[in-house]
């Protein structure tokens, strides 16, 4: 089945910002490193962070998404989002992510404050995977900061699927 | 202070081993994973859970996968490399109580021609690959921008 008209109409379209609940912070990237055991000084050494081209504490580049993850209570409100409005003809029931990619463009600190967008980028007619019949769905998170300038971007696919089918 | 090691681009060579590292994952290193990266899906840390959705035990998360195969380029090549993209792929889980290894390899190293963040810097294109007890994992294709010995930094 093809794609319905409001469908096809939310592709481009991009969600309001939303927020990071807190901004970057030491402790937290501390908790991050511990869990992958990452040396890297930039992320916890003042001093050698200070000398460094940066000049204080880096947060970890692919701690962009972290910073930005809802609050578990009080669940927050979101903005309006084109991914959810899709209506898919099929009843697909299952999500999986096929491919992301990550792209850092500035060094994010303690103090900032993130924001991302949710763009729609595509969506496929049906295919027939491995898996079962979906769609893929193609999404661009955009990162900014508190200054609003780019600092990261991430793409990523999703098949939405019939498991099976 | 401890030395960090600095590897330039020049010395870099195509299809050389980056080294490796194992982690031996369990219940602790794959909650506290889930913790800080704010993720709480009770498939990281709620083992009944897991069982009831066919799953042997609870699994590491997407966030600190990323993580754990970024850090072998960083590791590799020190901190003056900076991580500019990455291409992540999984291909199957880790579990609790599973050894992990992540290993890699240099694809490429060339200067950034296309029209975007990248251009002029001295890039290394890597491979990078993550087992779990011999299962395959993930991997990521990451760039790393490196410092050069010609370029003032």
């Amino acid at each position: 089945m093809a794609l319905s008209e409001k469908d096809r109409g939310l592709i481009g379209r991009e969600s309001a910002p939303i927020y990071a609940p807190d901004e970057v912070c030491k402790p937290m990237i501390r908790h991050w490193v511990e869990a992958v055991e990452d040396a890297n000084p930039l992320y916890t050494d003042e001093e050698y962070a200070r000398g460094s081209k940066y000049g204080g504490i880096i947060a970890p580049p692919q701690m962009m998404m972290v910073w930005c993850m809802p609050r578990m209570w009080p669940w927050p409100e979101f903005p309006w989002v084109p991914m959810a409005e899709l209506e898919l003809p099929g009843d697909y029931d299952t999500y999986v992510a096929t491919d992301m990619s990550f792209e850092f463009y500035l060094p994010v600190r303690p103090g900032d404050i993130l924001s991302y967008t949710m763009k729609l980028d595509g969506v496929s007619e049906e295919k027939k995977t491995r898996i079962g019949k979906g769609h893929f769905i193609t999404t661009t998170q955009t990162y900014r900061n508190q200054r609003g300038e780019t600092v990261g971007k991430e793409i990523r696919v999703v098949l939405k699927y019939k498991a099976g089918g | 202070m401890p030395e960090w090691k600095k590897v330039y681009w020049e010395d870099v060579v195509e299809g050389q081993d980056i080294g490796s590292y194992e982690m031996q994952m369990d219940a602790v290193k794959i909650s506290c994973g889930a913790w800080a990266t704010r993720d709480s899906n009770p498939i990281h840390h709620d083992k009944a859970f897991a069982e009831r959705g066919s799953q042997k035990n609870i699994i590491v998360n997407i966030m600190q996968s990323e993580g754990l195969l970024c850090r072998l380029a960083t590791d590799w090549a020190g901190p003056t490399a900076e991580l500019k993209r990455i291409r992540f792929n999984i291909q199957g889980s880790c579990y609790a109580d599973d050894t992990l290894v992540v290993a890699g390899n240099v694809i490429k190293k060339h200067i950034g021609q296309e029209d975007n963040y990248m251009k002029g810097l001295h890039l290394v294109d890597l491979q990078v690959n993550a087992t779990a007890s011999g299962n395959p994992f993930c991997d990521a294709q990451i760039i790393v921008a490196l410092p050069s010995k010609k370029a003032h930094s």
